[in-house]
């Protein structure tokens, strides 16, 4: 079973510049993707993400009827549909995203585009407000909302998210 | 790919995928939802590609102009040269203002100037060029200028170093700022350790170093790399230059 959902939390801001942080970043145009490597860091707002790579994989537009040169046709996985840019993004090596006073962690973080949902999993997610620790094995955050639902690690423990609730503040949900 | 005496051949492939991402980077301009966490961060790396192409396609053309010197016998001169005139000045061949006009493979045209050219006499496998200025096409629609202060062309392995600032700018608002770059013509290939940073639109990137590779496939910065990315809405009061949001 799934914990209760945190109200405010991991959130966009979308009208707050983007600053990303890396050592170095590979743009390569074939596999349309841009990988940045070397402890990457973006900013936005109050919400921080931290890992030690991240890869941005936009969609490769289809050609249209008139258009100049056809590209070759794509794998069928990365559908040009819509005219959005990113189509996912990969967060690995320790995830560590900040929000407020929302802190989660794991070792491997997906943030799908159109959805606006990162989806942080690893052997040990933790994701703490405040002093209220929970621990699960798979976090979805709904970005636009700020909700964040923490699952269990099916396996091994016996299925239960644990949460540690400090005494003086009780969880808001 | 190796650039043989035919400079547009590698001119062209440049021009290809400068169309692809013309209309790669015009789609996207199109219907954007309101922004969100990194729908922008890709917007402008996609921006960046053109970079890759920019340069060398720059670079390439700047060739072009001299090394119509030493391969003057060889096939596709370029369409147009002309130069004011050829003096010999303490054993350097000096060129004044050459200018070259020449068609892409897609029949766009193209124009490299320099203020000077200079060429040991006997050693034509060295130009060194002032005041360079090439503005050459990306694509159908848009085009680019990059001017710098000077720079070598080493005919024997191909390749042009530009020591100097350089500045680039394409018609649709990306601008690049170098102080340096080492072209490799016969690579397709460039690269500088020297900060670069470029600006486009909403976005913006800077690093200590920067290479491109693969023909323009790929485009690497390294070096304490920063990527800012302005949010939309701070933008929608400015003149968008290009389609707006």
């Amino acid at each position: 079973q799934e914990a209760a959902t945190a109200t405010t939390g991991i959130k966009l801001s979308g009208d707050q510049p983007i600053q990303i942080d890396s050592d170095k970043v590979d743009v390569r145009d074939n596999d349309g993707t841009a990988t940045f490597t070397g402890n990457v860091t973006v900013v936005q707002g109050a919400t921080l993400l931290k890992a030690g790579s991240m890869i941005v994989y936009y969609i490769k537009p289809k050609k249209d009827a008139g258009g100049t040169t056809t590209d070759a046709p794509k794998p069928a996985g990365i559908t040009g549909a819509s005219s959005q840019d990113i189509d996912h993004i990969e967060v690995n090596d320790k995830v560590y995203v900040k929000s407020q006073d929302q802190v989660a962690t794991g070792d491997h973080g997906t943030f799908d585009m159109k959805t606006e949902v990162l989806v942080l999993t690893g052997s040990k997610v933790v994701l703490s407000q405040g002093d209220n620790v929970a621990v699960g094995c798979k976090l979805t955050a709904q970005l636009k909302t700020g909700q964040a639902q923490l699952e269990s690690c099916k396996s091994g423990q016996t299925g239960r998210v644990s949460i540690i609730v400090a005494p003086k503040n009780a969880p808001k949900n | 790919m190796s650039i043989e005496p035919d400079d547009m051949h590698a001119g062209r492939d440049a021009t290809a995928v400068a169309d692809h991402h013309a209309e790669v980077a015009r789609q996207f301009a199109g219907s954007v939802k309101d922004s969100m966490v990194f729908r922008a961060a890709e917007r402008h790396s996609r921006r960046v590609r053109f970079l890759k192409f920019a340069l060398p396609a720059a670079a390439l053309a700047g060739a072009a102009v001299f090394s119509w010197f030493t391969f003057f016998s060889t096939s596709s001169v370029p369409s147009n040269i002309s130069l004011d005139n050829v003096g010999i000045e303490n054993g350097m061949r000096v060129m004044t203002n050459p200018n070259l006009d020449g068609f892409t493979k897609d029949n766009l045209p193209y124009k490299v100037s320099a203020v000077r050219a200079l060429q040991e006499v006997g050693n034509n496998n060295v130009i060194s060029l002032e005041g360079i200025n090439a503005k050459i096409p990306l694509g159908k629609e848009l085009r680019a200028e990059v001017t710098t202060k000077s720079g070598v062309y080493d005919n024997a392995n191909q390749q042009l170093k530009l020591d100097s600032a350089i500045t680039l700018t394409t018609s649709d608002g990306i601008t690049a700022l170098l102080q340096s770059a080492t072209i490799d013509m016969a690579g397709n290939a460039m690269s500088t350790d020297d900060p670069v940073s470029i600006k486009n639109g909403r976005s913006s990137i800077a690093a200590d170093s920067m290479r491109i590779t693969e023909s323009g496939k790929v485009i690497t910065f390294e070096k304490r790399v920063r990527l800012v990315i302005q949010p939309a809405k701070l933008q929608e009061g400015e003149k968008e230059m290009q389609s707006p949001e």
